[in-house]
């Protein structure tokens, strides 16, 4: 075995066009290294500096009524974590910051995808990109006649004379072409996440790590498979690139779109103009359309003044307009979740049919694997706007109870909060999650990914040179 | 033209070729229909929020007339007329009516507004908190609109029926054969690159008159000088992949060698060039949102209950805008600290509006040398540009919002003189109202020409190569 694996590895030396090839890897594999580490090193520098002064400026902000506070509001970036070097995933497409006051959730804006020309959407240069696209390619281009070639050269007879049985020659080819890949893999990643480590001065859990390379891994190993299975079945090394090159262009380039937009034509995403107006319905009209806001003010204000015993608002042991203001603010809220878990539940709807298809495109699995493995997929970004949302809510809720508790009735234009209640509140933290909390809703792309990896083995395993030659 | 003829006749024997170009069809029917379904949606919603914001101002300008003895009437005459309610309840329409070449190239549609709604206060203040509902999962994979037929599939469809029109022929042992009855290798190249050339051009052909027919039957549109250059542009870039494979073909001596340099020159221009050149050009041009990020707050503080510092605003709006010179109001009026507010958002635009447009000076940079990058990036270049005729790329936006603008001007035309003078709003303001009407550039330019130039040189050149190598070719 070992001396097949060398005697390929030989026979790949002495081919000028794969010494071209393996350059060519090498540079665009460096240059998209370089493109990312430099672009989400700067991200991050310009975001944390922006976030800062976001802070900056809700600290120094003079003393002002808690709801004119509260409408100065705050701002949100999205900070790149050192993964997003290798795997930018979904950030691109996602907006990147956005804007918090009162009673409104604002729409995330300035994504990448609105700053860049039209070239972005065939594909943003990262060690992913390269990892998941181009690395087949190049397998394909090694492994493309290592069995087919032997037959056409006819010197698999001769091996086979040697006693050498076919599928361990075939297992060796595989290896040595899977060997010379993972390698490059190996070393790639760890130059990535090495540099992004210094660069970002943030460190990877060992397990994400592990977790990252071992599905590059099985995609490298399944397209190993692939190349040499594919070799096998050819009678001409024509026919054999051009099934692989194929079966690449179907899987990584046709399936992808296909499935996107196939699961945007069964699950539609609700337009900003309709989510808007649903908002604004439920709001005045009620979250089921049956209670009216000025109904709701009224009902509110009966109830308290029973519930406290007294005639008007302003004899109650606190701030009615605060007390009102916040009401106002959790029944907002309360509509917008409504809306947005509809387009939450939609995006997920889409996102299990891609998983589903995924069935068809390893490259499909794998991106989707890598995404949820690097912090960048969309559950991260959901879940990093679900963090910004919340934080929201806490400092409006916290201006509107100083209003309530701390403030007379009627004193919107005298009553100041009181010094150091900016400090008070916290910034922003926003949590990384562990790697679990993403992989729990990555399931079928694993078991798909791991199914190629199988079929692809077991038709190596049923592949035998009788066979070969009775074609 | 007989050799074209004996070519059909071999194309015809095999039935995967009618399986491939059936195939290749319905593939481009289905991103005609994506381009229409995205179409359909935008007008859908334009449409809709038109009447209805139209709905809201006809009913706003129909209070004056209302019976104001009636608690209904006075609220509604309220709302109309007095300066607060009014800037209120005033919101304009602004919207990007699809052009008709969108039904053939979503490009980054997706990602911009196609609608704003316009009040009196600060336009980037209004601007940079409207966005769209992305779809993150779409715009990763990519739209399957006719834009991505024509750029990946086209070149897919020429590679696959030609890579090896004369190889094969070597490979099989029949070029002998063929030689004998006088025909060169370059009579029997050209005659099966026409065909094919001549079969994509019919599926293109199917696929953009059915565009054209749902423009005129479903948006009423006429198709437009942006169709015809689609359509060239179209045509010059399939003229491009029919020169690269033919020239592949001049130089190939093997099925197998034909298929990696063929596979590798799609791979090289599809994928890798795209990818090179973006990185590039974002490296080279920084674009930074920081600052138009933070123009969403709203301006507030003690300084507009200054008196002295909203005489000083209001004096130094009426140097900025000399149609409001006569302002009247004073600190002693109702209106005097809203007319202040509204002063400051007037001349905070006009801060504003320099770092907006360097910001969008530098996305469209990026742009513009993508689209440019012809030479050596062909299908990005040749999918700008396409994105561009449908006025869904970032330019088209940027226009949009330049747009918008120009109509929130026209909105405080009637609005200020009203606040500054500290009256109340009257109908006839409300007839005067500007109405949002989206001008398009014309879609040829200079540029556009160059780069369809540039396209067509280098099919010219390939060609020429090919047939020089061609002359010297013995099988």
């Amino acid at each position: 075995m070992k001396l097949l694996i060398l005697n390929e590895w030989r026979q790949w030396a002495r081919e000028r066009r794969l010494k071209a090839l393996l350059i060519f890897g090498l540079a665009i594999g460096a240059a998209a290294l370089w493109h990312q580490l430099d672009y989400q090193a700067q991200l991050l520098e310009t975001r944390q500096d922006a976030q800062q002064e976001s802070r900056r400026e809700w600290l120094t902000q003079e003393s002002k009524h808690p709801h004119m506070a509260a409408h100065f509001g705050n701002y949100a970036y999205k900070r790149p974590s050192p993964l997003h070097s290798f795997d930018p995933g979904l950030t691109p497409y996602t907006g990147s910051s956005v804007y918090m006051e009162p009673h409104r959730q604002n729409d995330f804006l300035f994504s990448q995808s609105q700053e860049n020309g039209t070239g972005l959407r065939f594909g943003w240069l990262s060690p992913a990109l390269v990892c998941q696209l181009v690395l087949p390619l190049l397998i394909i281009l090694f492994s493309f006649n290592t069995i087919v070639g032997e037959r056409e050269r006819g010197t698999l007879p001769l091996l086979l004379a040697q006693g050498v049985g076919f599928r361990r020659i075939l297992f060796a080819k595989i290896l040595a072409t899977f060997l010379v890949f993972e390698l490059g893999f190996t070393v790639f990643f760890a130059v990535t996440l090495g540099m992004s480590r210094l660069l970002m001065a943030a460190s990877v859990p060992a397990s994400t790590m592990l977790y990252v390379w071992s599905i590059y891994t099985l995609y490298i190993f399944c397209w190993s498979l692939l190349g040499v299975v594919v070799s096998a079945r050819f009678r001409s090394v024509g026919g054999s690139i051009v099934a692989l090159l194929l079966l690449w262009m179907f899987t990584a380039i046709l399936m992808p779109r296909m499935a996107a937009n196939v699961a945007e034509n069964l699950f539609p995403l609700v337009t900003n103009y309709q989510f808007k107006r649903q908002i604004s319905k439920a709001i005045e009209n009620g979250l089921d359309g049956h209670d009216p806001k000025s109904d709701r003010a009224l009902r509110l204000e009966r109830a308290l003044l029973a519930r406290y015993r007294v005639s008007k608002v302003e004899d109650l042991p606190f701030n009615f307009e605060g007390y009102v203001m916040q009401q106002g603010e959790e029944y907002s809220s309360k509509a917008y979740d409504g809306q947005f878990a509809k387009i939450f539940d939609t995006l997920e709807k889409q996102k299990r049919v891609q998983s589903w298809l995924s069935a068809l495109s390893p490259f499909m699995a794998v991106r989707s694997l890598s995404m949820a493995g690097s912090g960048s997929s969309m559950e991260s970004e959901i879940d990093f706007q679900q963090q910004a949302e919340h934080f929201r809510r806490a400092f409006v809720q916290d201006m509107n109870r100083d209003m309530r508790d701390n403030s007379a009735y009627g004193t919107f234009e005298t009553y100041r909060l009181k010094p150091g209640k900016y400090a008070a509140m916290p910034d922003l933290q926003v949590l990384t999650r562990p790697l679990s909390w993403s992989l729990a809703r990555a399931l079928p792309e694993h078991i798909w990914l791991a199914g190629w990896v199988l079929v692809l083995l077991a038709l190596v395993l049923g592949m035998n040179e009788k066979k070969l030659y009775v074609r | 033209m007989a050799l074209v003829g004996t070519q059909f006749w071999r194309f015809r024997k095999s039935p995967i070729n009618f399986l491939l170009l059936a195939g290749f069809l319905l593939a481009g029917l289905y991103g005609l229909y994506q381009g229409f379904a995205f179409k359909r949606k935008q007008v859908t919603t334009i449409t809709t929020f038109r009447a209805e914001r139209n709905t809201d101002l006809q009913r706003m300008a129909g209070s004056f007339r209302a019976d104001t003895a009636t608690t209904q009437g006075r609220e509604a005459y309220h709302e109309a007329a007095e300066l607060l309610g009014a800037n209120w309840n005033l919101v304009l329409p602004a919207f990007k009516y699809p052009v008709s070449t969108a039904i053939f190239a979503i490009g980054q549609g997706d990602v911009f507004p196609y609608y704003y709604t316009v009040k009196n206060e600060g336009f980037f203040m209004q601007l940079f908190k409207q966005g769209e509902i992305a779809n993150p999962l779409r715009s990763l994979a990519g739209h399957f609109d006719t834009c991505f037929w024509v750029i990946y599939l086209f070149p897919l469809l020429i590679v696959m029926l030609l890579f090896n029109a004369l190889a094969a022929e070597l490979d099989n042992g029949n070029w002998r054969l063929i030689h004998s009855q006088g025909v060169t290798a370059r009579q029997w190249l050209l005659s099966q690159f026409v065909l094919v050339g001549l079969l994509v051009e019919g599926l293109f052909l199917v696929v953009f008159g059915g565009g054209l027919l749902l423009n005129y039957f479903f948006f009423g549109q006429l198709p437009a000088i942006s169709d015809l250059l689609f359509f060239v542009g179209a045509n010059l870039y399939t003229a491009f992949w029919l020169s690269v494979v033919y020239c592949i073909n001049a130089f190939g001596r093997s099925t197998g060698t034909n298929a990696f340099y063929a596979g590798a020159a799609w791979i090289v221009a599809c994928i890798v060039l795209p990818a090179l050149v973006t990185m590039l050009i974002e490296n080279s041009i920084k674009v930074d949102n920081t600052t138009v990020s933070r123009m969403s707050r709203r301006p507030q503080g003690t300084k507009f209950e200054d008196d002295a510092f909203g005489v000083r605003t209001i004096r130094q709006m009426a140097k900025l805008r000399p149609q409001f010179r006569h302002a009247t109001v004073t600190p002693g009026d109702q209106a005097f600290y809203f007319a202040v507010y509204m002063a400051y958002h007037e001349m905070l635009d006009d801060t504003n509006r320099g770092a907006v447009q360097r910001y969008f000076d530098g996305i469209e940079q990026r742009q513009r040398w993508t689209d440019a990058s012809v030479l050596v990036n062909p299908s990005a270049a040749v999918d700008g540009i396409f994105a561009g005729l449908a006025a869904n790329d970032a330019m088209a936006n940027h226009r949009f919002v330049w747009q918008t603008m120009d109509l929130h001007a026209r909105l405080h035309e009637v609005f200020f003189p009203a606040l500054y003078t500290n009256r109340l709003l009257r109908e006839s303001d409300y007839r005067n109202l500007p109405v949002f009407e989206p001008k398009r550039p014309n879609p040829f330019s200079w540029e556009l020409a160059l780069n369809y130039a540039g396209l067509l040189g280098m099919s010219v050149f390939f060609f020429g190569y090919a047939n020089r190598r061609l002359k010297r070719w013995v099988g």
